[in-house]
């Protein structure tokens, strides 16, 4: 019956809950839209170029846009560092039942991404020693450093991560991500990774939001003076260099980061956004010392 | 099997207790059986009325150590002891902010060492804030009996201690059995401990790894803390071995499960009973709501009753029992004694156990008597504790008192009340066998009043006899209860399935003794079952007192933190001071440079021109045999002077430029009497001629040589002319006073000038009353004052030697002085000013009848006209002069045939057509009548001897003549203007000035304040932000981040450095705003300018640097006074106030100054800011841009450095957030945008075609105007000088008029821009070099475009504000005076001029004139008002309206046309200006009103306007742009 649909009986309609973990980064995925949106209405009038012209101003707009995507994608990306291993581990404090999944980590500027994702997804955990449930693992959580590091400990003074990982211990998140968080949280000695990721990141956080600006400035002085368009983008592979060289220097210690679990250790390997900067830095400068050299011997 | 088991035993204790997951987890507050003893009730430590504590440890808790403990409890007890508190507590660490608890060590109270320093505890945030929840303390450790000193108390710390292979923990390489190094660094606590100068903080991996943070605290403890480490390893091995297949987490779980099920047992049913002597009960079950947190009374006093039973040493043992005696070298400050003495171990040792081994130390411990438990304590503990750095030895007794007060803890009989206690009601009671004398001094020290007790010192004296009455014992047990029936995964409770029964059994029967078999080399049967206690040991007793050492412990040493730094501290400040000096130095250096190559140049070039002169010299030394030549320079003033080149030529001195234009002359035929001085200190190198008269001639050479060279010349030239000279000699201070320079001359001819006019217009009593006084001494100068020509000429702004100044100065001279006195100008001044047009016809007449002869002839015509046009800078060629006295003549009536014209004819031709003019253009004089003037002009005749010399002039002295002619006139001038209907109302207002002194400053504020509305409101709105943010950041850390707590360090330091900081952000962005030119450009279009006075901009950067210069010193100074006290502050304060870039690891030092100053990112850039900031002050100085210009510029752009540094500076973030990006980055994009406008504007070099000196500093310049650039007239352009620096560009309005094929513009010199500007160009036009480029930028401004669409236009310009018009009247002229002319409206405009002299606009004269030359002289009808006239008349804007008015009649028509401007003297009023027009032109429906300058007038003007519009006549529209 029409008048029924989606429910039944007269009832109130009702929906299954969708529980879902993040998988994404909403404000990523609307810049990476953004600038495809550019781009694509760059295309649109390009045939209105005539000749040679059309290519240049393809490839014009298309570079310029790679490089301010890389930017901003950097900025904003949660893919620094990461680290995944698939691994037996233990799942809830109040089993005895081990689970296996595959524990990942994704490290951005200001906050880690810690996922934990069965393998399968759904398993069947031991609640007690005669209960069992079947569960579906898949979690993603997110542990902000930016930008305080705040007083030792957990308290209402203690730094950022620190109080969310606290927040996260009474929410009761499964112990491997907890693990992981924790080793943020720690500060003494060479065990300072929250403190090592926030300084790297705020630096290099404050380094690439001073491309942007510098990049919009090329970007306007390329339709002005070329040679100091080309200048721009230069300096802003420059500002993009250092905080990648930020990125990676600054750290306490030498000893890398490494979570042991089970079945292996995560180690942190540079990830996707370290990569788009270091590409976005290449071709900025490439872009910049071209067109500066083409504008002075032109 | 393949389940984990004892993975939910959490290394952090969560997850415990399943309704309260963090219960017994780190971090969670203690909590208080009794209620709290504060003194407040919330949070105040008791301290009212109770005895010192160091006093009463040493009182009380001294005595007679090496007393075994009659129970025979073994030092492995008591070290255990020591283990198990450090698994349930950990309350160590400072409360944040510090708050000090320092115990006053009375004995000492004399020395410098008489505090033993102190920080309360940490608590739990928000306790302690309000009545109903008292301060509480917090508890790092799991409350937990779970071996967190085995594992650590985090998950990431445990996974540090391990191998990741079979379970294990890690082993140190080489050294099985032994944890390893810290070479991973976990933050175990790490005091410094050696006593080396300076102390330095001990490497991280000079300590073992253990759970336990302070673990390495003494051999002990490390070594019980081995056993359980090798405990877990022996287990881990079986369960590998028996589990081959087992993975390294599985292997680990299970040997952790087992290693705390066994610690659990031994410490509750093996360690617990020896205590507290009794046996606690036996477990029943898991109590889910049973708090397992640590209560106070426990952690803080019955828990260290175990401090009793620690003794001075350890005597250690080998197998066979026999003490090793003595100790091997590698146990250091033991090494050679008997036992391990503690206090010379705390914090050491960790390699002697690795290399000798734990066993003789178990060994030892376990045969070893504890010390009996009592009250007293061993020196180790109470006196010679180690300390921080401040003091190395300390007493844990006091301390421990001291803590209990902290924590509030509640007195003995209240807690023996809680605990069921009956209360004692009598010192004796207390200790039946404590010494009478003991109980004395107890009884003395609390008052008698038992209530008083303190729990620990009670607690410590209790009688021990009988367990049961004993509160320790009672709060330990009930503590351990807690504990052990609070935790769900304890070992005996069976519903957490951890142990099976069988596996249960083995841990209940597992001993201690069976663990230190396991784990030691030593044989089993060497040691007792129970370990605890020293019965049953193999091994004799053996007492270690401390008597038996030969080494006492250390002394007790205490560092000043700041010891040794005075002198870098000194010296950091004065390297920053160093800063300004030597920039200022390096500024002076290039400055000085560049004049020395500048003189160079120009003396090269005068040789030049010395050498042409003196060739030219050559050929005229046949007419005259003399003719010496020498340079040098004449000092004009103070510090002016300019070089010439001086030419002693028959009678006269004659001084030329080094561009050879003359530029003195000084003739000596007149005087037979000189002066001559000499310098004789210094260099010698200064002469005064002295000149009567006339300012000296002060003469600086090279070297004294040229002077000596000089002066016999002069002799010689003075003797040659008969002049009598007296040469003096005198030093050069006195001999400068003596020298009347040009500027002392000048002053005194303004004087002079001034009181001429006074006396000749008859004004201005109220002044000269008012001076008078001042001037009395002046006035008597001025009387003997005499004007030269040459004087004359200067005033008049005409060349010395023209006709009209010759024939003028020699018709005044009556006396034929060769000088003008005062007496002769003014009677001159009142002829031109009052006289008679006939009068006036006579006096020119007189001019040019340069022979004398009565008559003019053609000659004398042809001169006169030559002479006009040469004033009006025309020219015509000899036959146009010719035709033109041809006309004149004719005029006369005077035939070809005929020469000359008599006085009769000349006076007709002058009045003829022209009478009317002389009459309108009649000085108006304020506030004068025309009568009264007659009068006055009347009484001025009679007064004044001119009277009776007029009559030279051939006119009557009679009024009658004259006024009948002006009558005349006057009706034929009526007739003349009877078709306009009424005469245009043009008189002034003068405001004469005020007599009182407040009245005048109230006068001189209501002026400013009305002229500078729009700045004052900005500096309100401006400063206003600037003390919100500074009292905003003031209060914030005086009052509102007291928790932050730097205020309680530094005091006034950190509000000072923090509020002038934020003003200093505030500053140094809003300073990019007024450089950000284009917006401004923009803006000062729009309405924004009723707002913000746009032009003031670079005024306003210059003030906001200095300010923030200001705040600048304030914060140097600030952080100066902060870093010092950071540097006396040990690491644990530090690192509360600063988590970000310190961490408390025990170490107690405090960061050097330097490494403040030079090692932290904010001090370095702070530093390099400095020197940023001295190099841009300094080069900014007036005096830098006067004379290193260039370096200026250059240096300027330092400013990119310093913002980048400023970023840098915050970016640590130590005290705040970084905040200074966020100020900082919309006018970072603003002025980046506002730069790149800038570049994108393609530069063009200009060429400047002509570049001439004006009077009065100013420079008018010439330029091509460059293709398509089109403007309106009233616009401005900015320039650069390609030599000034191609950044630099200034604003100046256009005076070209659109049609005009040049651009040109009038630039005065009033700052080292421009007066740069001008010597460039003066200096390139006498070297007749090239002319230096420009870039331009422009046009802006709207311009006032309208005027030509009302048929009758006012324009109104005062100040600088008369610059536009400039333009717009040259287009007016142009525009009507060609075709299109005939289509506009425009039919009359009266421009009004407005200044309060002419002197700095006198270049608008000029262009007046040209106007009134053209056909725009109908059309304009010009009036000139002069403020200032009293204070600051100027003669030459006035002599040559004067002269103009008069004497341009004369010419012909179509040469000189209606002059009509004319002078008043005081303000406009503009509402009678204006009405008059409506009736003058009472056709025109709506006028025109354009006013420019400043908003005092222009509001005037529209006050005017309203008022007008408002009667329903005609319409004004007014449009202005304030200035
Ligand atoms: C719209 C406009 C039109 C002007 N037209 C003329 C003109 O036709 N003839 C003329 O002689 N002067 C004119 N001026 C004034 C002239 O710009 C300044 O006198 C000159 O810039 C002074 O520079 P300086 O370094 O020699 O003097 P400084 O001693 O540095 O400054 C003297 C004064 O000029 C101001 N000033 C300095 N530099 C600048 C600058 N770059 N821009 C604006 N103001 C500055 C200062 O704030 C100060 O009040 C005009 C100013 C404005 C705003
Ligand atoms: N020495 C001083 O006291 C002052 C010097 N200056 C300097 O003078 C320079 C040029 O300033 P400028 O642009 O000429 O401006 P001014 O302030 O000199 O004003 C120009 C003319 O306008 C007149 N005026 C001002 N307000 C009114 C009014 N409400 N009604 C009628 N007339 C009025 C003034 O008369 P009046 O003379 O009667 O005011 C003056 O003659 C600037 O560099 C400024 O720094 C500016 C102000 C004061
Ligand atoms: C040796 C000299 C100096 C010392 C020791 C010093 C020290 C400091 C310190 C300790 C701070 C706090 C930083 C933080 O919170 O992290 C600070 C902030 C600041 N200082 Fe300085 N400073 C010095 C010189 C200067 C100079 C010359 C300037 C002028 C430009 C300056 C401008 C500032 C500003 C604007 C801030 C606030 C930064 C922000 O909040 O982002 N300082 N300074
Ligand atoms: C540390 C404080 C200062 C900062 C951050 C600063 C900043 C600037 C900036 C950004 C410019 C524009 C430069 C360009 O266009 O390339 C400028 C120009 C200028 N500054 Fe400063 N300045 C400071 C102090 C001073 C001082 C103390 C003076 C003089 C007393 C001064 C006088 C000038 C002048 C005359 C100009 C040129 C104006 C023009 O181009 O029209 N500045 N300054
Ligand atoms: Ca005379
Ligand atoms: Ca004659
Ligand atoms: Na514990
Ligand atoms: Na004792």
């Amino acid at each position: 019956m029409i008048f029924d649909a989606w429910r039944t009986n007269g009832g109130p309609t009702q929906h299954p809950a969708m529980p879902t973990a993040v998988t994404s980064d909403v404000l990523e995925i609307g810049f990476v839209f953004a600038f495809c949106i550019l781009a694509f209405s760059f295309v649109l009038i390009i045939p209105g170029y005539k000749g040679v012209s059309r290519l240049y101003m393809l490839l014009r707009v298309v570079i310029s846009l790679f490089i301010g995507a890389s930017i901003f994608l950097g900025v904003l990306g949660q893919d620094w560092e990461s680290a995944e291993i698939e691994t037996k581990t233990a799942y809830k404090a109040f089993t005895k039942t081990e689970i296996h999944a595959k524990v990942g980590m994704k490290i951005g500027l200001g906050s880690v991404n810690v996922t934990l994702k069965g393998t399968p997804i759904y398993q069947t955990v031991g609640h007690s020693d005669s209960v069992n449930f079947t569960e579906r693992i898949d979690y993603n959580e997110r542990f902000h450093w930016a930008w305080r590091q705040g007083r030792i400990g957990f308290g209402p003074y203690a730094g950022r991560i620190n109080q969310e990982f606290r927040q996260a211990q009474y929410r009761g998140v499964p112990l491997p991500i907890q693990w992981v968080a924790e080793y943020f949280t720690l500060d003494g000695e060479l065990i300072r990774w929250g403190r090592s990721y926030r300084t790297a990141g705020w630096f290099a956080n404050q380094v690439l939001w001073t491309a942007v600006p510098v990049w919009l400035i090329a970007n306007i002085l390329s339709c002005v003076v070329l040679f100091y368009a080309g200048c721009m983008f230069m300096v802003t592979s420059v500002f993009m260099f250092v905080s990648l060289i930020i990125w990676s220097t600054i750290k306490w210690g030498t000893q890398p980061l490494s979570i042991p679990f089970e079945d292996g250790v995560l180690y942190t390997h540079y990830g996707s956004s370290f990569w788009l900067v270091v590409s976005g830095g290449i071709v900025s400068f490439l872009y910049g010392a071209i067109i500066a050299m083409m504008d002075t011997f032109t | 099997f393949n389940d984990i088991l004892n993975r939910n035993r959490r290394m952090d204790g969560w997850y415990n207790n399943l309704d309260h997951p963090q219960w017994g987890s780190p971090g969670e507050r203690m909590i208080r059986r009794s209620t709290n003893g504060y003194s407040n009730g919330i949070n105040k430590p008791i301290e009212d009325g109770l005895p010192n504590p160091h006093t009463l440890s040493r009182l009380l808790m001294r005595g007679e150590s090496g007393i075994p403990s009659v129970t025979g409890k073994s030092v492995f007890l008591a070290f255990f002891g020591q283990h198990v508190g450090d698994d349930m507590i950990d309350s160590r660490r400072n409360a944040c902010p510090s708050e000090y608890i320092n115990i006053e060590i009375e004995e000492n109270k004399e020395s410098n060492n008489h505090i033993l320093p102190m920080y309360r505890s940490k608590f739990i945030t928000g306790s302690g804030s309000s009545v109903n929840s008292p301060r509480m303390l917090v508890n790092e450790a799991t409350s937990w009996l779970d071996g967190s000193v085995i594992y650590g108390n985090s998950h990431s710390w445990s996974e540090h201690l391990r191998s990741f292979e079979r379970g294990r923990l890690k082993e140190e390489d080489g050294h099985p059995g032994y944890p390893s190094f810290n070479r991973n660094e976990i933050p175990l606590y790490n005091p410094t401990i050696d006593l080396k100068r300076p102390p330095k903080t001990r490497n991280p991996e000079e300590l073992l790894s253990f759970g336990n943070p302070r673990g390495n605290e003494n051999p002990f403890l490390m070594t019980i803390e081995i056993i359980w480490f090798r405990w877990h390893n022996h287990l881990a091995e079986k369960i590998a071995v028996q589990n081959p297949d087992w993975s390294d987490q599985q292997i680990f779980d299970k040997a952790r499960k087992w290693t705390i099920a066994t610690y659990q047992n031994i410490a509750f049913y093996e360690w617990l009973p020896e205590i507290i002597g009794t046996s606690p009960p036996p477990y029943r079950e898991y109590n889910k709501f049973m708090l397992p947190s640590v209560s106070v009374e426990f952690s803080i006093a019955a828990m260290r009753l175990g401090h009793s039973l620690v003794p001075s040493g350890v005597v250690l043992r080998q197998p066979d029992c026999s003490p090793i005696d003595p100790l091997p070298e590698d146990y250091l400050a033991s090494a050679g004694e008997p036992a391990l003495r503690l206090c010379n171990t705390y914090w050491q040792l960790q390699d002697a156990l690795l290399d000798l081994g734990i066993e003789g130390i178990v060994l030892g411990m376990t045969s070893q008597n504890a010390e009996e438990e009592d009250a007293v304590v061993v020196d180790d503990l109470a006196g010679f504790l180690y300390g921080p750095l401040k003091r190395t030895r300390m007493d844990l007794e006091a301390m421990t008192i001291q803590r209990g007060r902290d924590a509030g803890l509640q007195r003995y009989n209240e807690v023996r009340k809680t605990y069921d206690l009956p209360p004692i009601t009598d010192f004796s009671q207390l200790n039946p066998s404590l010494p009478n004398e003991v109980i004395a001094r107890l009884r003395n020290a609390y008052n008698n009043d038992t209530n008083k007790l303190e729990l620990y010192v009670a607690g410590m004296m209790e009688d021990r006899s009988n367990a049961s009455n004993v509160l320790f014992y009672k709060i330990i047990l009930e503590q351990f209860q807690r504990t052990r029936d609070g935790d769900r995964l304890w070992f005996e409770n069976a519903q957490n399935g951890l142990f099976n029964a069988s596996e249960l059994q083995e841990i209940r029967q597992t001993t201690m003794r069976d663990i230190i078999a396991a784990t030691t080399t030593f044989n089993r049967s060497l040691f007792q079952p129970n370990v605890f206690n020293t019965a049953g040991s193999r091994c004799a007793s053996i007492t270690v007192r401390k008597d038996m050492f030969s080494k006492s412990c250390t002394p007790n040493t205490g560092i000043d933190f700041f010891y040794g730094y005075w002198g870098k501290y000194a010296g950091i400040v004065v390297l920053l001071l160093l800063f300004p000096f030597v920039s200022y130095f390096v500024m002076c250096m290039i400055a000085w440079k560049r004049q020395y190559d500048l003189a160079k140049a120009k003396k090269i070039a005068t040789q030049k021109v010395t050498r042409r002169k003196s060739s030219s010299q050559n050929e005229a030394e046949i007419e005259s045999e003399d003719g010496a030549v020498f340079s040098a320079f004449e000092v004009e003033g103070q510090d002016k002077s300019r070089r010439v080149v001086v030419m002693l030529e028959g009678t006269c001195i004659k001084l030329f430029s080094s561009a050879g234009r003359e530029l003195r002359k000084i003739c000596f035929s007149h005087f037979k009497k000189s002066f001559l001085f000499m310098s004789r200190n210094k260099r010698k190198d200064l002469i005064v001629i002295r000149v009567p008269k006339e300012y000296d001639v002060v003469l600086r050479f090279n070297d004294s040589l040229e002077r000596v060279e000089a002066i016999k010349n002069v002799q010689e030239f003075m003797q040659h002319n008969g002049v009598n000279v007296d040469v003096f000699e005198m030093d050069e201070s006195a001999l400068k006073e003596e020298a009347v320079t040009k500027e002392a001359r000048q002053a005194l001819l303004e004087t002079f000038l001034r009181q001429t006019f006074a006396e000749a217009l008859n004004i201005d009593d109220a002044v000269e009353q008012n001076s008078k006084a001042k001037y009395r001494h002046k006035t008597m100068e001025v009387a003997d004052c005499e004007l030269t020509q040459m004087e004359l000429a200067e005033t008049m702004g005409m060349k010395p030697d023209s006709l009209f100044v010759t024939q003028m100065f020699q018709l005044a001279d009556t006396d034929h002085s060769g000088y003008l006195s005062f007496r002769e100008f003014a009677d001159l001044i009142i002829l031109l000013m009052n006289g008679s047009p006939e009068q006036k016809a006579k006096m020119l007449f007189d001019m040019y009848d340069v022979d004398h002869s009565g008559e003019i002839n053609r000659e004398e015509g042809r001169n006169m006209i030559k002479s006009f046009l040469e004033m009006a800078g025309a020219n015509l060629g000899p036959d146009e002069v010719s035709a033109a006295v041809s006309t004149i003549f004719k005029e006369a009536g005077i035939g070809e045939n005929k020469d000359s014209l008599t006085l009769e004819d000349f006076t007709y031709v002058l009045l003829k057509d022209h009478r009317e003019a002389f009459e309108s253009s009649e000085l108006s004089m304020p506030g004068i009548t025309k009568s009264l003037k007659k009068k006055m002009n009347h009484q001025a005749h009679h007064a004044s001897p001119m009277i009776r010399r007029q009559d030279t002039y051939g006119t009557s002295s009679e009024e009658v003549n004259g006024t009948e002619i002006r009558q005349r006139v006057t009706s034929n001038s009526d007739t003349k203007e009877g078709k306009s209907n009424g005469k245009v109302f043009s008189d002034a207002t003068v405001s004469h000035e005020e007599k009182t002194w407040f009245a005048r400053t109230w006068k001189y504020l209501k002026r400013n304040v009305e002229n500078y509305r729009r700045h004052i409101f900005c500096m309100v709105i401006f400063y206003g932000i600037t003390i919100a943010l500074l009292v905003e950041r003031a209060t914030l850390h005086a009052y509102g981040a007291q928790h932050i707590g730097i205020r309680r360090v530094t005091e006034w330091g950190i509000i000072i450095s923090r509020a002038s900081a934020a003003a200093i952000s505030f500053h140094f962005r809003s300073i990019l705003l007024t450089m950000s030119r284009n917006l401004i450009a923009t803006c000062r279009e729009t309405l924004l300018k009723n707002l913000i006075p746009f032009d003031s901009a670079v005024a306003f950067h210059k003030q906001i640097a200095y300010v923030a210069l200001v705040e600048t010193i304030f914060h140097v100074l600030g952080h100066a006074s902060n870093f010092y006290h950071f540097c006396v502050h040990p690491l644990p304060v530090l690192a509360c106030l600063f988590p970000k870039i310190f961490v408390d690891d025990g170490s107690d030092l405090p960061k050097s100054l330097t490494w403040w100053f030079f090692e932290t990112i904010t001090g370095l850039t702070g530093v390099l800011l400095l020197l940023t900031i001295s190099i841009i002050y300094v080069f900014a100085m007036q005096y830098s841009r006067r004379f290193c210009f260039r370096a200026f510029w250059i240096t300027h752009h330092l400013y990119t450095v310093l913002y980048i540094l400023t970023i840098l500076h915050g970016s640590l973030g130590i005290v705040q957030a970084p905040v200074f990006h966020f100020y900082l980055v919309v006018p970072v994009v603003i002025f980046l945008i506002d730069k790149m406008i800038t570049i994108s504007r393609s530069k063009v070099q200009i060429t400047v075609i002509k570049a001439e000196a004006l009077p009065s500093g100013v420079l008018n310049l010439v330029f091509k105007r460059p293709v398509a650039f089109d403007y309106q007239s009233g616009q401005w352009v900015r320039i650069a000088s390609l030599s000034l620096g191609t950044n630099e560009y200034h604003p100046f309005t256009l005076t070209s008029a659109p049609h005009e094929r040049y651009l040109s513009l009038h630039i005065r010199s009033v700052g080292p821009w421009t007066s740069n500007l001008r010597n460039l160009y003066q200096t390139a036009v006498e070297h007749q070099g090239k002319l230096p480029n420009l870039y331009l930028d422009g046009p802006f401004g709207e311009g006032h475009q309208d005027w030509y669409k009302y048929e009758v236009s006012v324009l109104v310009g005062a100040g600088i504000g008369v610059t536009p018009f400039a333009s717009i009247l040259k287009d007016i002229v142009n525009r009507t005076s060609t075709k299109k002319g005939s289509h506009i409206p425009c039919k009359k405009i009266y421009f009004i001029w407005v200044t309060r002299t002419q002197r700095h606009f006198e270049w608008l004269t000029d262009i007046i004139r040209e106007l009134e030359e053209t056909a725009g002289g109908d059309l304009v009808s010009t009036h000139i008002y002069i403020t200032q006239f009293a204070n600051k008349y100027d003669l030459r804007t006035t002599m040559l309206y004067i002269c103009e008015r008069y004497f341009q009649k004369v010419a012909n028509k179509s040469m000189f046309t209606g002059l009509k401007a004319i002078t008043h003297f005081g303000r406009p009023q503009f509402e009678a200006f204006l009405d008059s027009l409506q009736t003058k032109h009472k056709e025109v429906r709506t006028l025109g009103v354009f006013s420019c300058g400043p908003p005092g007038l222009t509001n005037g003007v529209e006050d005017a306007c309203r008022n007008l519009n408002k009667l329903n006549k005609a319409r004004f529209n007014h449009f202005y742009e304030n200035f």
